[in-house]
């Protein structure tokens, strides 16, 4: 399945030594949320993304980013 | 480990009320076989759907009571996290469920007229309608939230 959002989490978690449970707890949102939003099969809300930024103290644009288009 | 995320509690009911639509769509299954078997077997049945009905009840509550009892112990309420994976999986299965019930009430119309000439009363199409309506939704939200489905295995950085 085509990734509609790439993301960055998975690094930023491992930098942070955080487990999903950890961010998902920090953020106020289930564990499923997270793992799912990581494999790229959901797409989070508005709300969601900027949360995960400010936890993460970074831009949204820095973990979250549109695939690139194949020419 | 006790799991404190509030989260993961709204994620634990809607699984659960989703278990709970299973239970009702098998029931509604049920009556609308009913009407169909020799006497013998509707009083079996229908002394399945009576038990089968205490089942679901029970299973309400144990869903549902410990919100409102925290609720009335406490004053606090639990929101569910609604904007969460599990949450816009169970819009998308009502949404669904809405689309497979509509087009099987037509099919079921249809099969009424030509085939069985009119005969369905009012009540099988209510409890087709029902069970369809609950099973489609069940099966749609399980199936795209159970564990393994796309998705990676939480772990430990330390």
């Amino acid at each position: 399945m085509a990734l509609l959002l790439h993301n960055r989490i998975r690094v930023y978690r491992a930098e942070h030594r955080l487990s999903q449970s950890d961010l998902a707890a920090a953020i106020g949102v289930s564990r499923k949320t997270i793992s799912t939003i990581e494999v790229g099969r959901f797409v989070p809300s508005t709300v969601i993304a900027l949360k995960i930024a400010q936890y993460f103290d970074a831009a949204v644009e820095d973990i979250f980013s549109l695939p690139k288009k194949a020419h | 480990m006790k799991n404190e995320n509030c989260a993961e509690k709204s994620d634990q009911i809607c699984s659960r009320l989703a278990w709970i639509m299973l239970a009702t769509g098998l029931l509604y299954g049920l009556k609308l076989i009913t009407g169909w078997v020799t006497p013998d077997w509707q009083n079996t049945l229908q002394m399945i759907i009576t038990i089968w009905g205490l089942v679901i009840s029970l299973m309400i509550i144990w869903t549902l009571a410990p919100t409102f009892i925290k609720k009335i112990k406490f004053q606090t309420v639990e929101h569910p996290e609604l904007q969460g994976y599990v949450t816009n999986i169970l819009n998308r299965s009502l949404v669904i469920s809405w689309g497979v019930t509509f087009v099987g009430m037509v099919m079921l119309h249809a099969i009424d007229t030509v085939l069985l000439s009119g005969s369905l009363s009012g009540a099988a199409f209510f409890d087709a309608m029902l069970a369809l309506m609950t099973l489609s939704a069940s099966v749609t939200f399980l199936y795209l939230t159970h564990s393994g489905y796309d998705q990676t295995q939480d772990e430990g950085w330390d």
